[in-house]
C-alpha cells in the first residue's frame, strides 16, 4: 500500500525546516541519523500505517537550511519542541535514530511529562563506558556511512554500491553541521546522563547486534538510566536498524508505542 | 627582493615508512621517530638557519604537527632560539595557525615578546593552516575561516592597543581583560603576512594590506597576486612587489649538474609533504563541498599540490627536477641559471618581492645545504636585490 506523504517547510527559529508527514493515528516524530535521511524509507512507510508520522530534516541537514547560530544538539532539541508546539501536537512519541536518538533523549529530559513514548535506536548522546562512538573526523565520510551497516549488501540496497555525487555532497554538508554542534566532546553530552532520571515517558532502547558506530555499552546505560526502560537487540544488524531491518524495527515501535 | 631561507626541519629517516603507509602525517606512529637521530637533526637545522644570518639571508620558519615532514612544532620556539643566534636577519614566522590556536591572546603575547627580543626583526604570519593540521590540532573545521578572522582581529588589536585593558566578546573568543606585556617593538605591529592558494585570499589580504605568500606553483601564484593587485587598485592604492611572496625549492651549484642534484634532493619535500590519508585532506567546511567530493572520489591518486603553467596537476610524487622547473616549483642550476629562472618567473608573475627559499628538504645533507646557502647568498642574492629592490627594513634597535 502506497503512503501519501506531504512535504512542507515549517519555519522554526528562523529556519525553514523541511517536514514530511503521512499517516493517521497518534503523532510520532522520527529523528534521523547524522548522515541525514533519504526522502522516503520503507521504515517511515511502515510507521505511517499506524501513526501520524513526522519526519523533519534536522536544521543544517538535507533540505533544511543551516542555522549559523546553532551551537549544540540541545539547540536542535529545543527547535523540535517548538516544531511540535507550532503544529499543535500536545503529546508525541519520539523515535530517535542514532544521532536523532540523542536529540530525542534531550527533548525527553526537558519536559518529562509531555512525551508519550520514547524509542532510542543506537542512540548517541552518552559517553559509552566501553568503546568509543565512531568519529567521522577520522575516516572518509563514505566509509563512515558504510560503517552504519552490518553488510555491504545492506548498504548498497539503500544507497547503491557507489553512492551518487549528490549523495556524497549531502554527507559532506551533514558532517559539517554535526561538527558544528557535536564536535567536542564528540557526539555525547556530559550532562545528559545526570538528567535522564527525570524522564517520565516509557522508553524502549533498541540496538543492532553489530553496531560499529555506537557501542552497545551506551545502550545499556540508556536502559539503566531511563526509568522503566527496556533494551531490545536486533540480531544481524548494524547501527542503521531503520534501514537494515525496517520491518523488525517498525514492529517493535508499533507494539511499544501503538498501545495505550 | 628579499630572500628568506626556509627549511621544514624534516625527519626524512621516516619518509619511506610513511610513503609505504600512504601517510607521512597524522597517523604515522611516532615510534618511527628516533629521538637520538632527532637530536642531531634539530641542532643541525638550527645551525643552518644561523648560518643564513652570517651570509645575509633572512630567515623563515613554519610549523606542522604530527608529521615526518616537519619537526618544527612551534614557530615561537624556533624563532626564540634564532632571535638569540642571529643579529641581522629578519625573522619570518609563516606562520602561526591561528584558527587552530585556542588562545589568540597568547599568540599576540609570544609574537610581541619575540619582536622585543629580536630588536624588531619579526615578521608575523597569521595563517589558516593546511587541512591535515585540523586533526592534530583537535580543531573544529566547521567555521574555521570565521574563527581565523576573529583571531586575526583580536591578535592585531591586542598587539596595537596601548591604553588597555580591553574586553573582547566575539563569536568564538571571550576575554574580560586583554592587556599584553610586553608590547611589540615595531609599531603598531610587526609586518603581517598571510598565506593562500586562491584569488579570494589575495583579495582578503589586499583589503588589509598584508603580505601574501604562496608556494610551489606559478599557476596558483599568478591569479592570487593579480586578484590582490586588482583589489588594491579598487581600494585606491598600488600593490608593490613587496606585498608578494613565493616559495620555491632552489638548488644551486658550481655546475648545472650540481645544482640539479641539490634541487632534486631538496625537492624530496614536494614529493612527500602532500602524502596523507584522504579523510585528513578534506575536513568539512575547509574546502567547498564540491572540492571535498572530488578529493573523496580521487582518493590517494589525487593531484593538485603542484600545477603546471597551464594549471594542470603535476604528479608531485614522481616529478623530475625538470618537470618541477616547468611548473616553477623548482629553480635549479648554476647561479646564472637560477638567477635567470627567477628573473623570468618574476616577469611572468608580475613582480614579487620575497623569495621563500626552500634550501633544504630532507635528504640534502649538511655539507650540501651549507654549500647551497652560501653559494646562493654570494652569487644570486645580490642580483635579486638589484632586480627588485625591497624597502629597507632593519632592526629597530642597534644590533650591537
Amino acid at each position: 500500500m502506497t503512503v501519501a506523504w506531504s512535504d512542507r517547510p515549517v519555519e522554526i527559529a528562523g529556519v525553514k525546516l523541511h517536514v514530511s508527514r503521512a499517516g493517521k493515528g497518534a503523532p510520532l516524530l522520527v529523528l534521523h541519523h547524522d548522515i541525514g535521511t533519504l526522502e522516503r524509507l520503507p521504515f517511515y512507510d511502515a510507521l505511517a500505517q499506524r501513526f501520524d508520522v513526522l519526519v523533519p530534516h534536522h536544521p543544517g541537514y538535507g533540505k533544511s537550511p543551516r542555522p549559523e547560530w546553532a551551537r549544540s544538539v540541545r539547540d536542535v532539541a529545543v527547535m523540535y519542541r517548538w516544531l511540535l508546539a507550532g503544529l499543535g501536537i500536545e503529546r508525541a512519541s519520539l523515535v530517535g535514530l542514532g544521532f536523532g536518538g540523542w536529540i530525542a533523549a534531550e527533548m525527553a529530559t526537558m519536559a518529562p511529562r509531555d512525551v508519550e513514548r520514547l524509542v532510542l535506536v543506537g542512540a548517541m548522546g552518552l559517553k559509552p563506558p566501553e568503546g568509543d562512538i565512531l568519529d567521522q573526523a577520522l575516516l572518509s565520510y563514505i566509509d563512515y556511512a558504510r560503517a552504519g551497516f552490518h553488510t555491504a549488501e545492506a548498504f548498497a540496497a539503500v544507497y547503491g554500491a557507489e553512492p551518487s555525487t549528490d549523495q556524497l555532497e549531502q554527507w559532506d554538508i551533514c558532517r559539517e553541521m554535526s561538527f558544528r554542534i557535536a564536535w567536542k566532546p564528540y557526539m555525547y553530552s556530559q550532562t545528559l546522563p545526570h538528567l535522564l532520571g527525570g524522564v517520565r515517558a516509557p522508553a524502549l532502547v533498541v540496538w543492532g547486534s553489530d553496531d560499529r558506530v555506537v557501542p552497545l555499552s551506551a545502550g545499556k546505560v540508556y536502559a539503566a538510566s531511563l526509568p522503566g526502560a527496556r533494551l531490545e537487540i536486533v540480531k544481524d544488524c548494524g547501527h542503521c536498524v531503520d534501514m537494515e531491518k525496517p520491518e523488525a524495527l517498525a514492529s517493535l515501535v508499533r507494539s511499544f508505542a501503538g498501545t495505550k | 627582493m628579499r630572500v628568506w631561507y626556509f627549511s621544514e626541519m624534516a625527519y626524512h629517516p621516516a619518509w619511506e615508512e610513511g610513503l609505504s603507509r600512504g601517510s607521512l602525517r597524522v597517523v604515522l606512529p611516532n615510534r618511527n621517530f628516533d629521538p637520538q637521530v632527532g637530536y642531531g637533526l634539530l641542532n643541525r637545522y638550527l645551525d643552518e638557519f644561523a648560518l643564513c644570518d652570517e651570509v645575509g639571508l633572512d630567515i623563515m620558519v613554519n610549523e606542522h604537527h604530527s608529521t615526518a615532514t616537519c619537526l618544527t612544532v612551534s614557530v615561537s620556539m624556533a624563532l626564540a632560539i634564532l632571535a638569540r643566534e642571529t643579529k641581522r636577519a629578519r625573522l619570518l614566522s609563516l606562520g602561526t595557525p591561528i584558527a587552530n590556536r585556542p588562545d589568540p591572546v597568547r599568540v599576540a603575547e609570544e609574537m610581541a615578546w619575540l619582536d622585543v627580543l629580536s630588536g624588531g626583526r619579526l615578521e608575523m604570519g597569521l595563517v589558516k593552516g593546511a587541512p591535515y593540521e585540523i586533526a592534530p590540532a583537535n580543531s573544529n573545521p566547521a567555521n574555521l575561516m570565521r574563527r581565523y578572522w576573529e583571531a586575526h582581529d583580536l591578535i592585531l588589536k591586542a598587539m596595537s592597543t596601548t591604553d588597555g585593558p580591553f574586553n573582547w566578546e566575539g563569536e568564538f573568543f571571550h576575554y574580560r581583560n586583554v592587556n599584553i606585556w610586553p608590547r611589540p617593538l615595531q609599531q603598531p605591529t610587526p609586518p603581517v603576512w598571510m598565506t593562500g592558494l586562491s584569488p579570494e585570499t589575495g583579495r582578503a589580504a589586499a583589503e588589509r594590506g598584508h603580505v601574501v605568500g604562496t608556494l610551489l606553483s606559478g599557476a596558483v601564484a599568478g591569479p592570487m597576486f593579480e586578484a590582490y593587485r586588482q583589489r588594491a587598485r579598487e581600494l585606491g592604492w598600488t600593490a608593490e612587489p613587496d606585498r608578494f611572496a613565493y616559495a620555491a625549492v632552489v638548488g644551486v651549484g658550481n655546475t648545472t649538474q650540481e645544482g640539479y642534484r641539490r634541487a632534486d634532493l631538496a625537492a624530496g619535500y614536494v614529493r612527500t609533504a602532500p602524502v596523507v590519508l584522504e579523510p585528513f585532506t578534506n575536513p568539512p567546511g575547509y574546502n567547498s563541498v564540491g572540492a571535498n567530493v572530488a578529493m573523496l572520489k580521487a582518493g590517494p591518486k589525487r593531484g593538485g599540490f603542484v600545477l603546471d603553467r597551464e594549471g594542470k596537476p603535476v604528479d608531485h610524487r614522481t616529478a623530475t627536477v625538470e618537470q618541477f622547473m616547468a611548473s616553477d616549483t623548482v629553480f635549479a642550476g648554476t647561479p646564472d641559471d637560477v638567477f635567470n629562472q627567477i628573473r623570468a618567473f618574476n616577469e611572468r608573475i608580475g613582480g614579487f618581492g620575497h623569495l621563500l627559499f626552500f634550501g633544504q628538504g630532507g635528504f640534502l645533507d649538511h655539507k650540501d645545504t651549507v654549500a647551497n646557502i652560501t653559494l646562493f647568498a654570494r652569487e644570486v642574492l645580490p642580483r635579486l636585490r638589484e632586480l627588485s629592490p625591497a624597502p629597507e627594513r632593519s632592526a629597530t634597535v642597534a644590533a650591537e
